[in-house]
């Protein structure tokens, strides 16, 4: 998938909202915990829909969720 | 574990078992392991059996989850298709390939006769399933 890459910052962003759950964002973006999971620990690149709906949960732009590293 | 990765668990214990039940019921253990034939049925059975409960299990209690298969799951689901649909291709031809070439195999000793043809044609797909069922498995780790 080269999702080496590509980090995140899910996991603080989730933390800065109520400490919100990965099961609870899960439920917001319709995709299971585990692969709310695995995109955190870069396991995993999300589309472009589902990378869009995980910004949206946070009202941050894409960047701020996602950063790409050549 | 998510509940398709289970399915894809109890989905490859069944397959491994029909396909052992099956070889043993068709073809029989060699001489010095006829011993244990009936025991090997049973556990075959029993493996089956096991599968069968646990995915009856889950589909009860965990039923009532919002979001049972999201991208991941077909991404995963598609790169284990892939790779069944290959090794069958390649089963497949090369089975139908003794039809065409079938002084070549009776040289070599690989020659079939139609009933072995049609049970190695059904062991293909279980193979095709259990290298489905594997591959998913594998990606579930992975990624």
């Amino acid at each position: 998938m080269g999702s080496h890459h590509i980090s995140n910052n899910i996991k603080s962003l989730r933390f800065h909202a109520g400490e919100m759950t990965q099961a609870e964002l899960a439920e917001k973006v319709g995709a299971t915990r585990q692969t709310i999971n695995a995109i955190e620990a870069a396991k995993y690149s999300p589309s472009l829909e589902l990378a869009f709906k995980i910004a949206d949960v946070f009202d941050v732009g894409l960047e701020e969720v996602f950063q790409y590293k050549c | 574990m998510s509940k398709q990765e289970i399915y894809a668990w109890t989905s490859l214990l069944s397959s491994v078992a029909i396909l052992g039940f099956y070889g043993i019921t068709v073809y029989g253990l060699p001489d010095t392991f006829s011993a244990i034939e009936s025991d090997l049925s049973s556990l075959f059975i029993k493996v089956f059996l096991f599968a069968f409960v646990v995915e009856l299990v889950i589909g009860i209690f965990r039923g009532k989850d919002k979001v049972e298969k999201d991208e991941r799951d077909e991404l995963i689901a598609g790169k284990g298709y892939r790779n069944a649909y290959y090794l069958m291709g390649a089963l497949i031809t090369l089975i139908l390939s003794q039809l065409v070439l079938g002084q070549i195999f009776e040289q070599a000793g690989l020659a079939l006769n139609l009933i072995n043809i049609i049970h190695v044609l059904v062991g293909t797909l279980f193979v095709a399933s259990i290298t489905h069922r594997a591959t998913q498995i594998y990606f579930y780790q992975r990624m």
